[in-house]
């Protein structure tokens, strides 16, 4: 039973009876267990009820009732997706114990769809870290090189689907929390437009930022994953607007035509020569599949930067005031000192954030992207860091290098857009170098038919680090 | 930086913070006055009016 198979893969073989879902479910807990050892990768795993949802679809094969698009497919996801009586700690110690009496939209959804949930994965406290960073309960290691960073705050997810112990898993993203553990990994990772997958039942970060996307293999997968998982949900009234519109279906494999822009100005500043070259390989291998590649403009990112960081300190220092203010000492001073200057800003501003963010965003995808389609963005601007570079040197030098690491996605949350993160290449250290493909609102299909059109022309999605392949 | 083990001030908070709420205002206040018609809801507007098609 092959690790690398994808969620297609499983699915078809578990529909043709070549396997069965308690096989699936058996041998991914196995590698789970694995990569919560190796890499510190996993929460809790939930064997019990995991076995008895794969019991379950294998008699509703046996009988012939009408199977799901991820029957028999075993996924585990971030510990911040509540599930009714199972304990959902969110990488924190304030939630340790914490058992929610609900279960999120989209396990019910993934539920329904016949996935196989085997329990829960390691993230960054509260969510609140672009590295992977947790400490209580350790870093979550790289499967490429565990003395660097996983990307966080879906770090267990991340690392899970890099290390092929599951084929995806579900993520959240406020400023990158799938894009930075999909760069770091170097799998495919998806933000979905806000308000395209409903957020109700997992814990909020910031209401206005939050997105829960998928980490998977490769673009097909995250697609398939999207037409569960997507679309509107009484409980999200953020989802009002999300269209109905197919997303596997959309992966034709041809981008001939289609315009992509390569914005400049800000994406070159702080632009390591190694992602940049890496950079300008994928986009020449985009115009030999027929796209027409062109330079955007120079987006001014001053004002959504600043307002990303306003929004999402506002509105998680909200949330959390009574434990800043009482537990300070239960939080990391790193993750801590995110949320508090939301306690000190005026609500004039925060308001303003809200009332410009529109503007903003036509005026982003006016300047990057103009007449084209998409546009293609570095994640990260440097290489992986390794995990001493991300903690070590004092409060500034920590603040100074999440700076750099969430230059480039944090203020895709603020504008609201989706963008999908995609391996195109190595660092000399042997880390995966991403990009993120950037489109309009709700055009997730579009740059997910991108991504699959790539990675059918190119292998870095297929490359294994050397600790799974052994 | 104060003990995090001890309960926390606002006050006290704001104070560590200083320099980053003065930059981040500072760079909004810098911004075009905000149209004085403008509302709450202008991202959902910009939701409403996106299909994602293809240009």
């Amino acid at each position: 039973m092959s690790p690398t198979r994808g969620i297609a893969e499983i699915a078809d073989a578990f529909r043709k009876g070549e396997t069965t879902a308690e096989a699936e479910t058996k041998a991914a807990l196995e590698r789970l267990e694995r990569a919560g050892t190796d890499f510190n990768a996993v929460a809790a795993l939930t064997p019990d009820t995991a076995l008895e949802q794969a019991r379950a679809a294998d008699t509703a094969r046996a009988k012939g009732t009408a199977l799901g698009p991820l029957a028999g497919v075993p996924l585990a996801h971030k510990d911040m997706f509540y599930r009714a009586g199972r304990p959902c700690h969110c990488g924190s110690k304030i939630r340790a114990g914490f058992v929610p009496d609900r279960t999120a939209a989209v396990l019910n959804r993934l539920d329904a769809a016949g996935a196989i949930d085997l329990g829960t994965l390691h993230m960054a406290e509260f969510a609140l870290s672009p590295t992977g960073y947790n400490g209580h309960y350790g870093h979550g290691r790289n499967p490429w090189n565990p003395d660097h960073v996983c990307g966080g705050s879906s770090s267990g997810s991340g690392i899970v689907v890099a290390a092929r112990a599951v084929p995806a898993a579900l993520g959240t993203d406020t400023g990158g929390s799938i894009r930075h553990p999909a760069a770091a990994c170097g799998i495919t990772g998806l933000k979905p437009t806000h308000g395209a997958v409903s957020v109700a039942g997992a814990m909020p970060l910031s209401a206005t930022l939050d997105t829960v996307g998928p980490l998977a293999l490769n673009a097909r997968d995250a697609a398939r994953i999207m037409d569960v998982i997507a679309g509107e949900d009484r409980d999200d009234p953020s989802t009002a607007w999300a269209p109905d519109r197919p997303f596997e279906a959309a992966l034709s494999g041809d981008i001939t035509g289609l315009r992509l822009a390569r914005p400049r100005g800000y994406y070159d500043e702080e632009l390591d020569p190694q992602i940049a070259s890496a950079l300008e390989t994928a986009l020449r291998s985009l115009a030999d599949l027929g796209a027409k590649v062109a330079d955007g403009g120079t987006p001014d990112m001053a004002a959504s930067n600043a307002f990303a960081h306003l929004v999402v300190a506002t509105e998680a220092a909200t949330l959390h005031r009574r434990w800043i203010l009482e537990r300070p000492g239960d939080y990391a001073d790193q993750v801590r000192t995110r949320m508090e200057p939301g306690l000190c800003y005026p609500a004039t501003h925060y308001v303003e954030a809200l009332m410009r963010r529109g503007d903003l965003a036509r005026e982003w995808l006016d300047s990057a992207l103009g007449d084209a389609d998409a546009a293609i963005l570095p994640a990260f601007p440097i290489p992986v860091p390794s995990i001493a570079q991300t903690t070590e040197g004092g409060p500034d030098a920590v603040a100074k290098i999440i700076g750099t690491v969430t230059r480039n996605t944090r203020a895709l949350n603020y504008l609201g857009l989706p963008a999908v993160s995609i391996p195109i290449g190595f660092s000399a250290d042997g880390l995966p170098i991403a990009c993120q493909i950037v489109g309009r609102a709700w055009s997730e299909p579009l740059l997910l038919r991108i991504a699959d059109a790539f990675q059918q022309a190119t292998d870095f999605h297929l490359a294994l680090p050397r600790a799974v392949a052994r | 930086m104060s003990d995090s083990k001890a309960p926390a001030s606002k006050a006290d908070i704001c104070r560590n913070h200083a320099a980053l709420v003065a930059a981040t205002q500072e760079t909004i206040d810098a911004m075009p006055m905000l149209n004085p018609d403008a509302g709450p809801h202008s991202f959902a507007t910009l939701k409403a009016a996106s299909t994602g098609e293809d240009r």
